[in-house]
């Protein structure tokens, strides 16, 4: 065991943490992190916007007409259905920011090359004409969300090289450094619109496609199955655990990698939602959605450690765990379990490292099964932070069966783990007792 | 006034450290100023922390922090894995403090 531990510790976790550590994985994870409020506070809108209860929507259509929803559709058109152009506003925003310059002109520069890039026109869905001087929501949304990322890194890229080298426009000392600031970026703008020109324009000669619609196809649809995919949902899980056995903090890095693309299975869900005015996985819904990970696999904490934190308030004979247990209710609570992690000592240690894998992949399962069967329907809705607190994330999420999948797998925490907390307090119990004597003596 | 800044994923767990640290500073009449924050944005308090600790869920950003915090020579360590477990305030006040220390000499 320790062979292998040693040898995972010193070769391939610093092989694993450079990639994460990689200035473009660490630009997706901030610039992800900060449309937080468009997917949370945006899913509520299109919520009341697609109430599932035809009676409740006749009855609220009695009164303000049959177009009450539109108002609210608008919020959702504003939030989730752009979310490919903020994102790639924000990377680009993130990495210029974590690179050490004024950030502000490469998102700018970011949003006219995505633009660049795409067609300007959309072709109408029945008689093929062609519109122009339109901008397709569907690619400015949930399918550009690859390229938008892409485009984001390399203009953040281009951006910080010529500030890097100092290839800027300098102005004489006597103009205004707020004036002069301005021109810094005419520079680099002119490098990254040539860019994006030639990559328009190379995508229309070879294949009569944009690099929007290439990407989607050939990249973003594969990523989006394999992460919706019951291996993929094992992975995820299985990730998240093994990092965290190792002391490094595997939901953010897990995060890191899949929310990108686990958000755009969300996406897609809303937007088959406002579309069809149904959802189920027939006509094209993901099960894998940001919601999945952040209410489910990440109940009570990577791990899913509640067990663990009940266990210690109902069975600890040890006080190290007696006390341990009343401390971390409350983090517990809001999915925060780095006490137990470090404190309770799940990092390195032989013992928890089967249930810390297993416990989640089993819940995951239970999830998983739960859409297979038809028992809940893909997540279309609500998108919650992931600190939202068990059980009532579920009945946001999906409703009392959300809530009671959540009881059901807060059971299997504490099924999973007794075993092998009895095996950790016995062991302190015994060294307490141990120093109990040898104060006495 | 000492300002030691915590820094850890999104910054939720080392605030309920910090509320430790906060308590143990008192108890020894120190004048400290303790903040949790993300880990993404060390770079915006770097002007303004005498003491930068990771989380050590986070330590494998170390080498990156201190590429940030050299420069300025800010000190920035790990907080030790069981200090940090056991949300000891004392002992991570007086790993902050050692650090604090050292930069003086």
């Amino acid at each position: 065991m320790s062979i292998i531990v040693n040898f995972i510790n010193t070769k391939v976790l610093p092989k694993i943490l450079v990639f994460v550590n990689s200035k473009g994985i660490i630009a997706v994870k901030d610039g992800m992190l900060s449309i937080l409020p468009l997917t949370v506070v945006g899913s509520f809108f299109l919520v009341i916007g697609q109430i599932p209860s035809k009676d409740i929507n006749n009855f609220i259509a009695s009164i303000f007409g049959e177009h009450w929803t539109e108002p609210f559709m608008q919020v959702y058109g504003g939030t989730f259905a752009i979310m490919g152009l903020i994102s790639c506003f924000a990377i680009a925003y993130a990495y210029v920011k974590n690179e050490g310059f004024e950030p502000l002109p490469a998102g700018v520069l970011a949003v006219s090359a995505f633009f660049i890039t795409s067609n300007s026109y959309v072709v109408a869905p029945i008689s093929s004409e062609i519109i122009d001087n339109t901008v397709s929501k569907a690619w400015i949304g949930g399918q550009g969300m690859i390229s938008a990322i892409i485009i984001g890194l390399v203009v953040g890229y281009i951006y910080s090289l010529f500030l890097r080298r100092n290839i800027v426009i300098k102005m004489p000392k006597a103009v205004p450094k707020t004036v002069a600031v301005q021109f810094t970026a005419f520079l680099p703008a002119a490098c990254i619109f040539t860019c994006a020109l030639i990559t328009y324009a190379l995508f229309k000669a070879f294949g009569q496609t944009t690099l929007l619609e290439a990407i989607y196809s050939l990249v973003q649809v594969p990523l989006q199955g394999l992460t919706d995919s019951l291996g993929g949902m094992i992975a995820i899980a299985f990730f998240i655990s093994f990092l965290w056995w190792f002391g490094v903090h595997g939901q953010s890095i897990v995060n890191g990698i899949v929310t990108s693309i686990l958000t755009a299975n969300a996406i897609d869900n809303t937007k088959i939602l406002a579309e069809k005015g149904y959802l189920d996985l027939s006509n094209g819904g993901h099960i894998v959605t940001q919601q999945f990970l952040d209410s489910f696999i990440l109940l009570t904490g990577s791990g899913i450690t509640f067990g663990i934190v009940f266990a210690m308030i109902v069975a600890a004979k040890s006080k190290q765990y007696k006390f341990l247990g009343k401390a971390v209710v409350f983090p517990t609570l809001f999915n925060i379990n780095e006490p137990i992690t470090f404190g309770f000592g799940i990092v390195l240690n032989p013992i928890m490292f089967i249930p810390f894998i297993v416990v989640p992949i089993l819940s995951g399962l239970l999830v998983y099964f739960a859409f297979v069967i038809g028992f809940l329907e893909p997540f279309s809705g609500v998108m919650l932070p992931w600190s939202t607190p068990g059980i009532l994330s579920g009945f946001l999420v999906a409703g009392w069966k959300g809530a009671l999948l959540q009881a059901i797998i807060l059971v299997i925490s504490i099924v999973g783990y007794y075993p092998f907390f009895k095996k950790m307090d016995a062991i302190a119990y015994a060294k307490e007792q141990q120093e109990a004597l040898a104060a006495n003596s | 006034m000492i300002k030691i800044k915590l820094f850890c994923a999104a910054g939720f767990s080392t605030s309920m450290l910090v509320e430790k640290m906060v308590e143990a500073a008192k108890g020894q009449n120190l004048e400290v100023d303790i903040q949790a924050h993300s880990h993404a944005n060390l770079r915006d308090y770097i002007n303004d922390t005498d003491v930068a600790l990771l989380g050590p869920q986070v330590g494998y950003a170390l080498a990156k922090a201190k590429e940030v915090c050299d420069p300025v020579g800010l000190p920035v360590e790990v907080i030790p894995m069981v200090d940090y477990g056991t949300m000891d305030g004392q002992k991570v006040l007086e790993f902050a403090l050692n650090l604090y220390k050292k930069k003086g000499e």
